[in-house]
């Protein structure tokens, strides 16, 4: 048992926004959407995805597209399927280095960016211009 | 794995000269549910309709369950829930009168289920049935049908008479219905877009047989105009392409059946770049329907 399983995985739905006429296929996308959930650490190592029944029904979409979905990430070793439990999130071995605090303030940044309305570019650019100034009070 | 529910062999039906199915033959397996699609005439009701015994056919076996429709058990045929084109009739009933009646033939019926449906759409018990508008009457059938919790279920041009709104609440309910039960869905329609979330296959009749019978994920995933420079003179090896044109020294095509290696194949064929822009499903429709192989 680990605390991730008490959350609630209703609320993970929402991390999902499926677009039909995109023309790519709605299981490329849910795959897509689910490792980039993983990346920016908003579904963690063990915690439980929702069950095919519980997506398909909440997303409307149909279940065999879902099951479809997680086969994929099963077998990319992103998913675990444990026998009796479901669908939980692998160790994510390349992000492991990365402190959690680093990730969290990352978010922050890219959040607060987008509030102030400021484009991919311009975030990059802000990135690139801070790394070449060196920090006060930091030994490089 | 997963068992057949459905199975047509070589089925073949005539009306006076016209040979409406041609030896058709498909088979559907547990939990999908299949869109079907083709052009007025082409045949999407007889289909529907000699599936539930309603129309006789001269050549061919139509299975459910393995079993002939003759065959089945009663408590079998109650799992088969159908919804046809035409109205509804019973006008001078009540909403609620019209589902006790019904509900009264068939032990799978769930009482809550049906006055959930109801509640859900909103739909008023008391009213007579002439007075509800034509998508709501539509509806009452499809709730008629849902509540006996089917196995099976067929329905001809459910949503014909529904809103964009009502057409979604619809579409989810059927994707519920799979959900809870496992339910094996078959229903024609003619709005392409409704097929994308809900479908798992699309069927098209097309010349009195299935043309088309393809996953819709792989069918979306692969379907694309393709064109490259030069020509082919082998066409014929690629059965998946079809609607070719010429321009200028270029060649088109449509790729309108999933095929794994063919595009890589046709690159070192035709030893040029291939120009591959992926088409939707609507597109895709309008291609094969028009299709003019040569």
């Amino acid at each position: 048992m680990t605390n991730h399983d008490q959350s609630n995985s209703a609320d993970l739905v929402e991390l999902f926004a499926l677009n039909t006429s995109s023309g790519i296929p709605i299981y490329r996308q849910l795959v897509d959407q689910i490792k980039q959930a993983i990346q920016m650490e908003l579904l963690l190592t063990d915690q439980k995805l929702p069950s095919v029944r519980q997506l398909a029904k909440a997303l409307q979409i149909n279940p065999m597209t879902i099951s479809k979905a997680f086969a994929q990430l099963e077998l990319e070793k992103v998913l675990i399927r444990k026998r009796g439990v479901g669908m939980l999130v692998s160790e994510q071995k390349e992000h492991s280095e990365v402190p959690t605090k680093v990730i969290q303030s990352l978010q922050t940044f890219i959040k607060l960016s987008r509030e102030a309305q400021l484009n991919d570019e311009a975030v990059m650019n802000l990135v690139q211009r801070a790394l070449s100034v060196k920090v006060k009070g930091i030994n490089s | 794995m997963n068992q057949t529910v459905l199975e047509l062999e070589k089925v073949s039906k005539t009306y006076s000269d016209k040979q409406v199915l041609k030896s058709l033959s498909a088979k559907i397996e547990e939990g999908q549910i299949i869109g079907l699609v083709g052009r007025n005439g082409a045949g999407k009701t007889t289909l529907l309709e000699s599936i539930m015994g309603l129309k006789s056919i001269e050549q061919g076996r139509i299975l459910i369950w393995q079993q002939q429709l003759g065959e089945l058990s009663e408590s079998q045929k109650q799992q088969i829930g159908f919804v046809p084109q035409d109205g509804i009739g019973f006008e001078w009933m009540k909403v609620a009168d019209y589902l006790n009646y019904f509900g009264g033939f068939f032990k799978s019926w769930s009482q809550n289920y049906s006055e959930q449906l109801v509640n859900r759409w909103k739909i008023n018990k008391s009213q007579r049935i002439a007075n509800l508008s034509g998508g709501q009457q539509q509806i009452l059938q499809v709730i008629q049908a849902l509540s006996i919790q089917p196995k099976l279920l067929i329905l001809d041009e459910p949503v014909a008479h529904l809103d964009p709104n009502m057409r979604r609440q619809f579409l989810a309910e059927l994707v519920d219905l799979t959900c809870e039960f496992g339910t094996t869905i078959v229903f024609s329609t003619h709005i392409i877009s409704d097929l994308e979330r809900v479908a798992s296959h699309i069927a098209l009749l097309e010349n009195g047989q299935i043309d088309y019978y393809c996953e819709l994920e792989e069918l979306k995933q692969h379907a694309a105009h393709i064109s490259f420079s030069g020509q082919l003179s082998e066409r014929r090896e690629y059965p998946e392409l079809i609607n070719w044109t010429e321009s200028g020294n270029g060649t088109n095509a449509i790729l309108a059946r999933p095929a794994k290696h063919l595009l890589q194949q046709l690159k070192q064929r035709v030893n040029t770049e291939l120009t591959v822009t992926p088409i939707s499903l609507e597109d895709w429709y309008l291609e094969v329907t028009n299709e003019s192989n040569s």
